[in-house]
Parts: structure tokens; sequence; C-alpha cells
């Protein structure tokens, strides 16, 4: 049983989307952003759907940059009990972590917030890109403001573009993929949570201070 | 033979060990037996008198050292009177001459002669007459090892062999053996006392070597008779020479007293030292006593007292208990608390689910669809305005709902978020108290545990004390029973019973007081001579006087030679003793008391002195040329009045010497000329 509903996925996935997105200009048809890839659109979702991954790719990076922002943000993710209340597990298949996203991507769609496009040959797209229309990006700062219970998603898919950088989406998830608990978990079925391992690593860190 | 002394003789008619048995109270055999046990042998018989004369003495052989010649020396033709072995020289070979001659007639070389020329010798002969029978002693020495023999001389006919020797421990038995059966002399037992007071003395047989040393008369004057004054020796020589009969038995019966009487002494030393050392110890352990006392006294008595304990072990026992249940209330409380803590999570993310979808949804509603999503044709202006006033969706054409209840959704989801978080709350606040609750009971037998820890500690230590104590009372105890023992006097058993058992006759076994035997013995014994001892010192006495005056000590007013025997003088009215006079004196006096005795003895047939006498240097510094002189005048006389008595005087020549001694009846070497 899906744990969120269609609108769910799709504001969730807007979101990424528009803050995930490389800003563009002066395209003939006026999208402003452009998101390259679905394998990245899996993987972001990955990090928002996991916090305790994220958390610990937090921490990796405050090994890697020894930035307090990283260590903080992560303790946040932990103390706010977010692996609890916003994870929104996944089934792993051959390559990561995966849903089908097609029913919410089609929704944005409609509504004229999104185009999807791809290369095609033989009339079939085989690697998808998306388009961000400027409604969508005024929409994303108008319903964040109305409904704070979308504000988690602004936030957080900001923090996902900014630990993701510049890697694409095969090298993003490559990068999840090295995580034990992911790597050894069977496919087919529900990626396991990593709170605790988390958590102490986390007091591991606070010891060595 | 006296009136006097035959008396004495018949009244000791009685016989001797029947005697001992009346007067000791014990049974003949009982007496027997304590004789034989201590070897004392009766010697009833008195002397009859033997006159000995050396006839010939001769030796021969090679010096060895500085000279290397042979030699030979030769006395031939000795008689009764004075005769002399003289030079005008000392180291002419006197002394040798006399020592060969001593060996001769001990039958054992003095240690002088053995470290000396005695090896030079090959020959030796003492021609000798006893009475009417002459003898022979001849040995031969070859490689130090010495052979001979004794003959009796018997004229024309061959001589008969008495005895032989082949070495030296031979000749001096064969030659004791021979003097003392010649003579009718006894071997005389002295007791010699120990020089340690830790040991006992013991009885000492003086054999032939001893009574013949009384013959030579040498440089040293200290005994009046023979060459040594211990051990009652002179006096035992004296009774021997006066032929006293019971001498040798008396002899050894005294000896047996020193020895008893020296071991009672040992016992007695040892018991006072046993004394000393148990009165040392009970002072020791009386002081070390008042100590322990005093400190068992100071000691505090240790106070034991398990209450505290228990009441601890009580205490921790129930808080043990608590912890675990508390321990246990806490594990069911936390899990209690993690399923509410689910519930809330569970809840908390419904509504954030529900926030978000109606969020969404409100989204989305505002946006009008700008195409189909599916083959991307663009929704008309129609199709919308279509929608909005009947309700349908511009894509599908399917009624669109309204959820009115969303409201009311909402509140019951936020009252199940403020249920399960209060619950929350709840659970959290009962796991605080149920930890803190754990925590103190945990903190509570820690302390406990301590607490008891500590009392054990001290309970060891009152543990201690009380040992200590308990040894120190034990010790205390210890002390007192050591004190009891060694204040009371330790038994010692008399030393002077014995047990003799006769299992035919007494069953059971008596207690022989052979001390007090013993002194009736002696006391018996002695009475059997006493009477004669005295008649013939008396005698002697008489005499000694009379030839005081013959050799020159006419200041002596009265002289009496005792039993023991001391020689009392009185000389110019002042009396003195023969230790106290001069050597001179002493010389004149040990000769003229000798003579004395050979006198009586001729005259009374009684006695075994052998009648002659060797004198060695009476020249010598300390006797002065009138003393010599007197006495060779006095001995010149006596011989007259003695017709058998031989004197052979060795000696450097002195014109007095010369004078008296007969040319014929003297060797003389001349100058720087040797006897041998």
């Amino acid at each position: 049983m899906s744990q969120t509903t269609t609108v769910q996925d799709a504001i969730r996935l807007l979101y990424i989307l528009v803050r995930g997105s490389d800003k563009i200009s002066n395209h003939p048809d006026g999208y402003v952003g452009f998101f390259d890839g679905k394998a990245k659109l899996h993987a972001l979702d990955f990090w928002v759907r996991y916090p305790d991954f994220l958390a610990y790719e937090l921490l990796n990076k405050y090994d890697e940059t020894g930035e307090d922002k990283y260590l903080l943000k992560a303790e946040n993710i932990i103390d706010d009990q977010e692996p609890d209340l916003r994870s929104i597990p996944m089934i792993r298949y051959r390559f990561g972590a995966f849903e089908n996203l097609h029913e919410s991507l089609s929704l944005l769609v409609s509504k004229g917030l999104v185009y999807q496009d791809g290369d095609k040959s033989d009339e079939t797209i085989k690697a998808y890109y998306y388009y961000i229309t400027p409604l969508s990006v005024q929409l994303v700062d108008d319903v964040t403001a109305e409904f704070p219970s979308l504000a988690w998603y602004d936030e957080r898919a900001k923090l996902v573009k900014e630990i993701a950088g510049s890697l694409g989406g095969s090298a993003l998830k490559e990068r999840q993929y090295k995580h034990m608990s992911y790597a050894t978990t069977q496919l087919g079925t529900q990626i396991p949570s990593i709170k605790n391992e988390v958590i102490n690593r986390l007091k591991a860190l606070n010891r060595a201070k | 033979m006296s009136k006097k002394t035959t008396a004495a003789i018949e009244k000791k008619k009685v016989g001797w060990l029947d005697n001992i048995a009346e007067k000791s109270g014990y049974d003949r055999k009982i007496v027997e037996r304590f004789l034989k046990k201590y070897n004392i042998k009766q010697s009833p018989n008195t002397g009859t008198p033997k006159r000995v004369n050396f006839l010939d003495i001769s030796f021969s052989g090679q010096k060895k050292g500085e000279y290397n010649n042979d030699f030979k020396f030769e006395f031939a033709d000795l008689n009764a009177g004075v005769w002399g072995i003289l030079s005008d020289k000392n180291g002419k070979g006197k002394t040798t001459a006399l020592e060969v001659i001593k060996w001769l007639f001990k039958g054992k070389a003095s240690a002088d002669l053995q470290s000396g020329v005695k090896s030079w010798i090959n020959e030796a002969a003492l021609k000798f007459r006893i009475d009417d029978k002459k003898y022979l002693l001849s040995l031969q020495q070859a490689d130090n090892v010495v052979s001979g023999q004794i003959e009796l001389l018997k004229g024309d006919i061959k001589n008969s062999v008495v005895s032989e020797f082949n070495s030296e421990d031979e000749m001096a038995e064969v030659v004791s053996d021979f003097w003392l059966n010649e003579l009718g002399l006894n071997q005389i037992a002295s007791f010699r006392q120990s020089g340690s007071e830790v040991e006992a003395g013991k009885e000492v047989v003086h054999g032939w070597p001893a009574l013949a040393a009384a013959l030579f008369i040498g440089t040293d004057y200290g005994a009046l008779f023979g060459d040594t004054a211990l051990s009652g020796l002179p006096t035992r020589i004296l009774n021997m020479f006066l032929g006293l009969p019971w001498i040798s038995t008396h002899a050894a019966l005294k000896a047996l007293d020193g020895q008893l009487k020296s071991e009672a002494q040992v016992e007695t030393v040892f018991e006072d030292r046993d004394k000393e050392n148990r009165r040392q110890r009970l002072v020791e352990i009386q002081s070390e006593l008042k100590l322990k006392r005093e400190e068992l006294a100071l000691r505090p008595i240790p106070q034991f007292n398990n209450d505290g304990y228990n009441d601890l072990q009580k205490q921790y026992n129930v808080n043990y208990a608590a912890e675990k249940t508390a321990y246990l209330e806490l594990i069911d409380e936390e899990d209690k608390a993690e399923l509410v803590t689910k519930e809330w999570v569970l809840d908390k993310k419904k509504l954030n689910s529900f926030l978000e979808d109606k969020a969404a949804n409100a989204v989305f509603k505002r946006l009008n669809p700008t195409c189909c999503p599916h083959c991307e044709s663009k929704i008309t202006q129609e199709q919308l305005e279509k929608e909005k006033n009947e309700h349908t969706c511009a894509i599908c054409d399917k009624r669109m709902i309204d959820t009115e209840d969303s409201d009311i959704i909402l509140s019951e989801l936020e009252e199940s978020v403020r249920a399960s978080a209060a619950m929350c709350d709840l659970m959290k606040n009962s796991v605080r108290s149920k930890k803190l609750r754990h925590a103190n009971l945990t903190q509570s037998i820690t302390d406990l545990k301590a607490a008891m820890d500590e009392y054990e500690e001290n309970l060891q230590t009152v543990r201690a004390a009380q040992t200590e104590l308990d040894g120190l009372k034990h010790e205390v105890t210890r002390l007192e029973i050591l004190e009891e023992e060694y204040k009371t006097a330790r038994t010692v058993e008399s030393i002077k019973t014995a047990v003799i058992e006769d299992e035919k006759e007494k069953p059971v076994a008596e207690v022989i007081d052979e001390n007090k035997i013993l002194q009736t013995a002696i006391k018996i014994t002695h009475a059997r001579f006493k009477d004669l001892q005295d008649e013939l010192l008396q005698d002697v006495n008489e005499r000694i006087l009379g030839y005081c005056k013959i050799v020159g000590l006419s200041q002596y007013q009265s002289v009496a030679l005792t039993s023991n025997p001391h020689l009392k003088i009185d000389k110019d009215g002042s009396p003195t003793s023969y230790s106290n006079v001069s050597k001179g004196e002493q010389l004149r006096l040990k000769v003229i008391v000798t003579i004395a005795l050979i006198s009586v003895a001729e005259e009374r047939g009684l006695g075994r002195h052998p009648g002659f006498l060797v004198i060695d240097s009476p020249a010598a510094q300390e006797v002065n040329p009138e003393d010599l002189n007197n006495l060779i005048n006095g001995l010149e006389g006596l011989c007259k009045v003695l017709p058998s008595l031989q004197i052979i005087i060795a000696s450097v020549a002195s014109p007095t010497l010369l004078a008296h001694i007969d040319d014929k009846q003297r060797l003389h070497a001349k100058g720087n000329d040797f006897l041998w």
C-alpha cells in the first residue's frame, strides 16, 4: 500500500524538480529551469524520503569539509525524529531505489508545471529530462508561504540539491549504493533505516570533539 | 714380731668377708657379688723381705750422629755397698747409663731414652741377685725391635729361661710380672681426679714401673716415695714396701670410693647446674609472665556485634530484590513507552500526510489542466467552463467530489496526535520515574554492599584482635603451667643404689646400698693393717731420727712419718715438713726414709722393699757439698749396718764421692772421657 497519495508525491517531486534544477534563460519556450534525468530525480527523491541516509551523507560532507553546519544539520534531522516521521520507504530494484513516478509526473505535466522531454530514437524516449516552467517556480514560492506543511519540502529539496552538487543521476546512485545496508538489501525489499548507525556516528563524533 | 702385732693379727682372724657382711648388714653373697662387680681382690699376705743386688750391668751398640764408633758400657762384679758411676764432667753418659739400668729393671724405657740413644743399643744385660738366686735379663735390639729373656742362672748347670719377650710391650709385661711375683708385690689402684668438674675421675692401676720408681731417686724430690706425688700413690707405695697385708685390697677399695664419689660429685655438679638453670628459667618465665599479664590487662576485649551487619544484609536483600523488580518494571515500561511512541509517530505521520495531501490537493486544484497528460493535447476553454459549471473533470469528464469532511478528519488526526503525544509524555515521565527508582535502588545496593564490606573489614579486625587476645591468654596459661613446673623441685635419683636380683632366693628385687658395703669394707680392711702400720711406722720414725744424725740432720729433734705419708719435722724447736725444707735436706730425708724402711723390714722380717737404691746426681746445684758429704758419709755407715743394702750413685765426680766410694766400686770417666 502506498504511503503517500499521488498529489503528495507530485508536490514532493515538484519541489525536487524546481529547487534541484539548474536555472536556464532565453529558452524559446520560456522554460526557466532544466533537470537532467529521471535517475537524478530518483536519487534526490531517495535522500528526501530517507532523512537518515541524508544525515549520513551530511556527516560524510562534514568529514570532507569540516564545516559544522553539516554536522548540525545531521543532528537536527535526528533530534526532530525525521527518520521516524518523514521517511517514505522505497523498494530496492536492480539500479537502486526506485518507484514509478509516472502518475505524479503526469499530474505535473498536465497542470503545465513541468515539460517532460528526452532523447528520442524510434519515437521512444531513451533518456528523460525536465524543463521547469515559470509557473512552477512562482507556485512553489507561493504555496511554501501559504502551507506550512509544505515548507519542509522546500528546505529539504534545497539541501538535497546542495549535497548532490553537480553530480549526475548515475554518480549519485553510485554514491548512495556505497552504503552497505543499502547495497546488501535484497532486491525487491524495502530499504531499511540506518538511524541507529547515524546516531552512533554522531555520538562518536561528539566524543571525539 | 711383737706381741702387740701378733695380737692385732689374731684379732682379725674372723673372715674378712664375713666381717664386712656382718658390719654392713648385708648377706655375705651380696658382699661377694659387690666385690666381684668392682674386681676387689683379697690380699691378706704380709711381705717377706727379699734382698736384691745388681751384679753386672752392660750395654753395647754403635753411636750415630757426631760420633760413629762402637760403644760398650760395662759395670761388673757389683755387690752390696755404695757404688758409683762417675764422670769428671757432665755429658759423659751417666744419665743414659742410668736410663738403660732403669729400662732393664722396670721393663719399659723412659721417654728420654726412647727419643735418645735407645736405638743405638744392640745388646743390653742386667745380672742381678734376689736373695740367693741369680738372674740374667738380656735383650737384643735390631731395627728397633726388642727381644730377650730372663734366665735363672744355675752356675755350672744349664740356665733355665724364666720368660721370654719379643717386643717392647711383651718386655714390659714380662719384667713387671717377674718382679711383682718375686717381691710379693701387687698392682695398686688409685683414683685420679678429673681435671673437669663435669667429668668423673677414674681409677688408675699402677703396676711395676710405678713401684720401681721408688727405688730410683732422681733430682726431683717432690714425692717422698716414688716419682709422683699424685693420687695417694706415695701412701700406697709406703704401705706396700712396709710389707703390710691388705694393702692392694685397701688401695682398690679407696680407688673405688674415689671413683664413686667423683661420679657423685659430677652428678651433683650437673644437679646444681640443672637447679641453677631451672632457677634462671623460672625467673625468665616469671618475668615473661608478668609482661604478658600486664599486656593482657591493658588489651581491650574485642566487641563482636553482628546485628549491624545482619541489618545491613537484610536491607541489602530487600533492596536487591526491589532493584530486580524495578528493573523489570522499567524494561516493561520502556517497552510500553516504545509502543506509545510508535503510536505517536504513526499518528504524527498520518497528520503530516493528511496536511500534505490537503495542501497538495488545494495547490493542484487551483491549476486548470493545460494538456492531457497522456496525449499532451491542449485543454480548451470550453472544457474548463464545463468543469466549473458541471463539476466534471475537464480531461476525463468524471465527476469531481469535494471533501467537505476534511476538517473533521483533520480534527480527529490532530486529536489522535495530541492524545498519543500526551500518552508519550506520560510514558516518558513514567519511564523517567522508574529509571530514577531503579537508579536509586542500584545506588542503594551499591552503598549497602560497601557498608557491608566495611563492616566485614571491621569484623575481620575484631576477629584478628580476638585471635591475638586468645593467643595472649594461651601464652599466659602456658607460662603459668611452666612456672608451676619450674617451681617444683626435681627429684634426683640416688646414685648410690643398685638393684641386685637373685631369681632363686629373692623374687623381689632388693635395693643395695653399695656405699654402705664399700665404706664398711674400707673400714674393716684398714683395721686389718692399721695397728701393724702404726707399729711399723713408729719403728721407722725412730730409725729416721737416728739416721738424721748420721747424714748431718742433727738439728731435727723429731721426725714423724705418717701413714699419709707426710713427714712432720720438728727442726730446732719449730714444726716443719718435708716439702718446706731445703733440697739438700729433702734428698737426705728421701734416702734415709727408704733406708729406715729397709732397716725395719730387715729387722722384723717383714716388708717388700728389695733393698737397693739408685741415686741420680745427688751433687746437683741445689744440694750443697756439705749436705752431699753428710749423705755419703751416712750411707757408708748405713751400708755397714745393713750389709745387704746396695746403693748406686750416678754423679759428677766430687772429692767427697771419690773419697767414700772405693776405687773398685766405681766407674770413673776422667777428664773428657766418656763412660761408654
